[in-house]
């Protein structure tokens, strides 16, 4: 039967199949809002007001754990008497926003970064530091020496191993990802060593004035337990584009592995790599089944890869318009536990106000 | 014999038939004071007797008449002999040859008579004295003095010194038509009338034919027009454009490519018509892709001040351009919590206008600025479509 409603809703979704009547400068995602909170009290019972306050955003998964979205809060960290002074906060929350608890460091000293992941023991690596899922202190407390930090982390079932892998400490660009795998509850390192992007040779001289900028920065990553296959995906700002590359884990912490044995000189054309698409430093956000990237031009941008085998991409990318400002933080939820959904969060730091949407790609 | 017989008969005749012809003149007399209200009899008497003896005394029969003066908030003033010779345009002279008139104004112990004598038939003046006299015992003097030196005037007229000859090389007549009855029409710096039937005689001005007037025709509510005519003709007949009603308000109807399911509607008031406007628009419009799925609602509504530029209001196309204020509410169905607000600012938002007979038809792009505070989706940036353009709008317009 046809109801009065469809019968006035399908002329209109007729006439909205018309490209021409589809475009709206508006946010493609904005009709998948599903959940909306205002984190303002709590953010302000973080920073006491101080201001600037600098925020990240971050989902961390695993296959059998329950999501969770983690939201950074650093009010400024300086003191007049006291020098560093880190307040930062990090609220967890579960996939549906309810938030679960607030971590703070051990100390002023410490500092909460990248990576954000899920251990091999269940917990929450937060930098160097290891959080329980709702944000409690556990027994393995920070991590001495501290992982590479500003990378990612994953695991890897077969032990289980967490593996963290980051460009080297303090370097906007890099040759070179370092990387530490720890097991055992007691967060043993496996081992650590480095990962060439590219071969020696092939890179710039040390002399180059701008040899401290120039290289790849891992934007993400991802790791498929199937195929034992490490996804890498890199900016390249010098020549303002997006680089994937793929290796098993267990070539890439041999210690001697090149990422790219075979690119004959920096900068590597875009069709020596794998995978290259032109886009200027996007927010991205990488999983096993491709990327997102939130660009500077307001689109939003979803990459699937073939989910083994050659890094290839899977059909035509799925663009959206997004907010057209990097102001704000996005993060992705594809769950590692089949039959979950999928979702992405945003959070805006003008309203403090986080919100969930339902899958838009 | 005969001949002689018949010439002594002509000249014995001669006189009776010249003071015939003479008796056959009859002049209009009108006496009149300049200032309203101050009507001296007295004096009006003395002055009539004076100049009715001297008019009879030159064979001119009397017909006394009466003229009105206008008021107005002007101090009593001596007539100009323009100003006489439009006043005496205007009377009845009844079929007299001439009129005479005498004009006078008291002030104080002093009597100021301006004489003016005029062919009604031609609309000439033949001749004029401004005397002053005393008031008081040496009136009748005064008076008589007065009237004696307007004399030689009426002396000129009777013994032929003047030669009726119609204006050869004037503007007989001065015909205006086009503009809407009530519109007040000046040539040169003077009102000449108002529009009415559909026309304007003009008064009667002594014009050369081939001279070349300003003409201006303003009427409340409509724009004043101004243009210089050449009088080409003994009879012109000047047709102007009709003046354009003054533009005071403004309705609109608007659809947004970038939009595309919503309407808009605005309204504007001219502060200078047809000029400058302040303006509040508001459209409301679905998000296409929410129609099956979550409705998204947004609120456009804007204020804004804008001005016409290059174009003149007489021009089919005209452009405009705007800056204000707006904000876009995002209200998602079923949401709980904040609506989005994108505030924004109107940057420019040039707009081609074209009249198309009773409407206006619009375009343009909205060159609109998020500010990018408050709970919004947009950031601070322009607004623009996934195409990299701002939203376009057409719409049509309504003006009174």
């Amino acid at each position: 039967m046809v109801t009065r409603r469809s019968a006035l809703l399908l002329p209109l979704i007729l006439l909205a199949g018309c490209e021409l009547f589809t475009v709206s400068p508006f946010p493609g995602f904005v009709d998948k809002t599903d959940i909306s909170i205002d984190l303002g009290s709590r953010v302000d019972a973080i920073t006491g007001g101080a201001s600037p306050v600098t925020y990240d955003l971050e989902v961390v998964d695993t296959a059998g754990l329950s999501p969770r979205v983690l939201l950074l809060v650093e009010p400024p960290s300086s003191d007049p008497s006291l020098g560093f002074n880190y307040k930062g906060k990090l609220i967890f929350m579960d996939q549906d926003l309810n938030v679960l608890g607030t971590a703070g460091t051990p100390t002023t000293l410490d500092y909460f970064s990248r990576p954000y992941a899920y251990a091999h023991d269940g917990n929450v690596l937060t930098g160097y530091m290891v959080l329980s899922p709702n944000g409690g202190a556990t027994s393995v407390g920070s991590l001495n020496p501290p992982p590479p930090l500003g990378g990612f982390a994953f695991i890897v079932p077969t032990g289980p191993y967490t593996y963290v892998f980051a460009t080297p400490a303090g370097q906007y660009g890099s040759f070179d990802l370092n990387y530490t795998i720890y097991n055992n509850p007691t967060w043993t390192i496996v081992t650590q060593g480095a990962l060439a992007i590219i071969p020696s040779a092939s890179r710039p001289s040390t002399s180059d004035p701008n040899y401290a900028n120039l290289g790849y920065q891992l934007l993400g990553l991802s790791y498929d337990s199937a195929t034992d296959e490490i996804t890498f995906v890199f900016s390249e700002p010098a020549q303002g584009r997006i680089l994937a590359a793929r290796m098993t884990g267990a070539a890439a912490t041999t210690g001697t592995a090149v990422l790219l044995p075979g690119a004959p000189s920096w900068p590597v054309g875009a069709g020596a790599w794998p995978l290259a698409v032109t886009v200027d430093r996007p927010q991205l956000s990488a999983d096993a089944g491709g990327i997102f990237m939130v660009q500077r031009d307001g689109w939003m941008t979803r990459y699937t890869w073939t989910p083994t085998g050659a890094l290839a991409w899977l059909g035509s990318p799925l663009q959206i318009v997004g907010d057209r400002s990097l102001s704000r933080h996005y993060a992705f939820l594809i769950p590692q536990t089949a039959g979950l959904n999928q979702y992405m969060y945003r959070f805006d730091p003008a309203s403090r106000i986080l919100t969930r949407y339902r899958r838009w790609w | 014999m005969r001949k002689r017989a018949l010439l002594v008969s002509l000249l014995a005749i001669l006189p009776t038939l010249l003071f015939a012809a003479d008796q056959a003149r009859t002049a209009a007399l009108f006496i009149v004071p300049l200032s309203a209200g101050a009507a001296d009899p007295l004096v009006e008497d003395i002055i009539a007797t004076g100049l009715g003896t001297t008019l009879q005394n030159a064979g001119i029969a009397v017909a006394p008449g009466r003229l009105a003066l206008g008021t107005g908030p002007q101090q009593p003033r001596l007539p100009d002999e323009e100003r006489v010779s439009y006043l005496l345009r205007g009377v009845n002279a009844a079929g007299a040859n001439v009129v005479v008139a005498a004009f006078y104004l008291v002030q104080g112990d002093t009597l100021i008579i301006q004489f003016a004598l005029y062919d009604p038939t031609v609309r000439t003046m033949l001749g004029g004295v401004l005397t002053t006299a005393r008031k008081g015992l040496t009136l009748f003097d005064s008076v008589s003095e007065a009237v004696k030196q307007f004399e030689p005037a009426i002396q000129r007229y009777v013994r032929g010194g003047y030669q009726v000859e119609p204006p050869t090389g004037i503007v007989e007549r001065i015909e205006v038509s086009g503009p809407p009855e009530g519109s007040s029409v000046v040539l040169l710096d003077r009102e000449a009338g108002k529009i009415a039937g559909g026309v304007l005689v003009v008064p009667y001005t002594q014009f050369e034919i081939g001279s070349t007037i300003p003409v201006r025709v303003h009427k409340d509510g409509y724009h004043s027009f101004s243009g210089t005519y050449k009088l080409d003709s003994p009879q012109v007949s000047i047709r102007l454009p009709p003046l354009r009603p003054e533009t005071r308000f403004d309705a609109d109807l608007a659809w947004s490519f970038g939009e595309a399911m919503g309407v808009g509607i605005g309204g504007r008031i001219h502060i200078i018509p047809d000029s400058l406007f302040l303006g509040v628009e508001a459209y409301r419009s679905l998000d296409v892709n929410s129609i099956s799925t979550t409705l998204v609602r947004h609120y456009d509504t804007n204020a804004q001040l804008g001005t016409y530029i290059i174009f003149p209001y007489t021009s089919i196309f005209r452009l405009h351009i705007s800056l204000g204020l707006g904000v876009i509410v995002t209200n998602v169905a079923g949401l709980g919590g904040r609506d989005y607000l994108d505030w924004y600012i109107l940057a420019g938002d040039p707009t081609a206008e074209l009249a198309l007979g009773p409407v206006k038809v619009f375009f343009r792009p909205e060159l609109h600025y998020a500010l990018g505070v408050d709970y919004n989706l947009l950031g601070r940036t322009w607004i623009r479509t996934p195409f990299g353009i701002p939203p376009l709008t057409i719409g049509v317009r309504k003006s009174w």
